[in-house]
């Protein structure tokens, strides 16, 4: 199914999880850095920034993840293998054209990078990037995307 | 991509030898950077050139 898709978010909601997908809306050099070297990876505008919570949690570090990424272009910090820190990292991102979710896969980057991680819940949906939309296929009946719009304001005093 | 998220993310199993990248120069910035999509035309992750060439 297709869904209109401009600067909002869409979220799929299990009951235990969720994704956040967004349009990227730009074009750059998204740069990937590991421990040994960095990266660059081209994103356009059409491309799909979606952030994965198989645990749940709350939905705004979600929403900032995903801005980090398309809006502010920050780097993905890139921890390596069994680094203590990376179970106390509960959101996945996957930046890329058209995104699978699987729950068989471990947590972690896939050279082909078209994996992200999800709850079985949510696993085997594909979100494809479209200009102006995003089309999912794979979703359960039962669960329907909604849009969710969030705004950051900074006051000075 | 598959990577796990605290500020802006991190990822457990990111290998960098599995890695295929293409190395490249932009020539309006001298800036030099490994391109990890082959699909897609590198684009300068310094200054947004996409006058860049293979290195």
């Amino acid at each position: 199914m297709i869904h209109p898709l401009a600067d909002e978010f869409l979220l799929i909601s299990g009951e235990h999880s969720f994704l956040l997908a967004a349009k990227v809306n730009a074009r750059f050099g998204l740069r990937i850095e590991t421990m040994n070297t960095e990266y660059s990876q081209t994103v356009d505008p059409e491309d799909l920034v979606v952030v994965s919570a198989p645990e749940g949690g709350s939905l705004e570090p979600a929403i900032m993840l995903a801005e980090f990424v398309r809006t502010y272009r920050m780097p993905l910090i890139v921890l390596p293998k069994n680094h203590p820190g990376s179970r106390h990292f509960s959101y996945l991102v996957s930046v890329w054209p058209e995104i699978v979710t699987s729950c068989s896969i471990r947590r972690g980057t896939h050279p082909e990078q078209h994996l992200i991680c999800s709850s079985d819940e949510l696993a085997g949906l594909t979100l494809k990037g479209l200009p102006g939309s995003v089309e999912i296929s794979g979703l359960c009946g039962t669960i329907i995307p909604r849009y969710v719009t969030s705004r950051i304001v900074t006051e000075l005093s | 991509m598959c990577t796990v998220g605290g500020g802006p993310t991190g990822d457990l199993n990111f290998d960098d030898d599995r890695v295929k990248v293409k190395n490249y120069r932009c020539n309006d910035c001298e800036e030099k950077f490994p391109h990890v999509n082959p699909n897609k035309k590198p684009i300068c992750p310094n200054c947004d050139s996409a006058n860049v060439t293979e290195i």
